[in-house]
């Protein structure tokens, strides 16, 4: 049995037991875990509120091979972004980015560059004040090319011509944006994008993170980025197809 | 291990399957009671069969209860003007011990919960909306975590257009513990919570 510290971000809590709790955590060495944490939910325990979800942590726990389940030692905050859980409109993209991560990690894989874009963006959506919504489009989009499916918006991705005009396509089954001008042959499964969308794609796809909460947004086309991203994470990613928080951000 | 008891082996069968019980500690109960006088076990059995038969929601508060509206909700001597919303009819026992509070119930029977697809419709907010009318407070004593401070939130939103005053219950340190050993997000909720002493 080896004794293990990394930092990890709790992605999900359960009860167990009378004053037991299973986090699921993404760990900056180690991928997903599985943590036992013993007698959590006693009003006496050294956890304290440490373990609930979007918490960025420093565990050490114990780990024994072959075994789906380890147990949690210890536990110290390092970022409870605490302006999360303060309103709504922050918590349910939040919760989002959450599941989703959750759903695309399995096991162990170590994936420090997606363990920094999800604290980064939980950062984001701790601290800003307007569109929380872009927090969660900045993290699809920077999540597809992680995984090497980076959605092209600058360019047409047939012709290669720079996307000038106002007529613009989706390609689902291709994960292309393609011009108007292109062959239809290549725009069977579309979805059709005005220019605001295309221009908020590409600028989604150069952003650093910091100053995506300043990009002015409108609501329909916010929900258009929203839905191509979506369509074309779920189309590589058979995980995502039924999202538990998807009611909540069409609601909100 | 199999007995040469059919009737054992369904008893311990049935009794592991209860929260805490494992296969021991079933057989450990299950000969406890078969030590016990004939009465002393009816009693127990009739016990179960009254837990199910007799015990029903209050359609007021949807506490747990015997008759309805339950004896909270029937009560002349509390205050009907404040309503405390709790998660489950346990926080309602763990409250009444405390002695402190006089005013009605409501039972949510949950939270929300996005990240398992738990939305209003699953639990009692609508029936909290349609009680909050002929109220002057109404305190949310929900357990304090995120899918907690999700219903909150909601609850919140929903009721602010009506003049009612909405509170949360404090979040802080325990009694009896130190500051010293409290982590970060505790001590920040305790400190926006900090009350005024003179």
């Amino acid at each position: 049995m080896a004794i293990r510290q990394t930092e990890a971000i709790v992605l999900k809590t359960m009860t167990y037991g009378e004053t037991s709790k299973i986090l699921t955590v993404l760990s900056k060495d180690h991928g997903k875990i599985s943590l036992l944490a013993k007698g959590a939910r006693d009003t006496k325990s050294k956890y304290g509120g440490s373990l609930e979800p979007f918490t960025h942590i420093n565990v050490v726990y114990y780990e024994k091979e072959g075994r789906e389940l380890q147990y949690l030692s210890e536990a110290s905050v390092l970022n409870g972004f605490l302006g999360i859980p303060c309103s709504l409109e922050r918590l349910y993209p939040a919760m989002a980015v959450l599941e989703v991560c959750s759903r695309v990690v399995h096991g162990n894989e170590e994936h420090p560059k997606l363990f920094e874009l999800v604290r980064q963006t939980l950062e984001g959506l701790s601290k800003t004040s307007k569109r929380p919504m872009n927090g969660l489009l900045y993290f699809m989009a920077q999540l597809a090319s992680l995984l090497g499916y980076r959605l092209e918006a600058e360019r047409c991705s047939h012709c290669l011509h720079l996307m000038e005009q106002s007529n613009f396509k989706f390609n689902v089954e291709y994960g292309r944006v393609v011009c108007g001008a292109c062959p239809p042959a290549l725009q069977s499964t579309t979805l059709t994008l005005t220019k605001e969308t295309v221009a908020i794609l590409a600028q989604l796809n150069k952003s650093n993170g910091a100053g995506v909460f300043n990009l002015a947004i409108s609501e329909n086309s916010g929900r258009e980025v929203f839905r191509v991203l979506l369509k074309h994470l779920q189309y590589h990613l058979d995980e995502l197809t039924s999202l538990n928080t998807l009611p909540f951000l069409n609601a909100s | 291990m199999q007995y040469t008891s059919q009737t054992l082996e369904r008893i311990i069968s049935e009794l592991s399957k209860l929260p805490g019980i494992g296969r021991k500690t079933a057989q450990r109960l299950a000969f406890h009671v078969l030590k016990q006088p004939r009465n002393e076990v009816a009693i127990l059995a009739q016990s179960l069969l009254d837990l199910k038969e007799k015990i029903i929601r209050c359609s007021l508060c949807f506490n747990i209860t015997e008759t309805d509206p339950c004896s909270i909700c029937m009560n002349t001597k509390r205050d009907r003007r404040t309503i405390c919303v709790v998660e489950e009819a346990n926080d309602v026992l763990a409250i009444e011990r405390t002695d402190q509070y006089r005013g009605l119930y409501h039972v949510l029977g949950g939270l929300l919960n996005p990240l398992d697809g738990i939305g209003p419709g699953d639990i009692r907010i609508k029936e909290l909306l349609e009680r909050v009318d002929s109220m002057q407070e109404v305190i949310l004593a929900i357990n304090p975590n995120v899918s907690g401070d999700a219903t909150i939130m909601y609850i919140a939103e929903k009721l602010s257009g009506l003049p009612v005053k909405i509170s949360r219950i404090a979040r802080g340190i325990p009694i009896g513990s130190d500051l010293e050993f409290a982590d970060m997000t505790t001590l920040t909720r305790a400190m926006e919570g900090r009350v005024t002493v003179r």
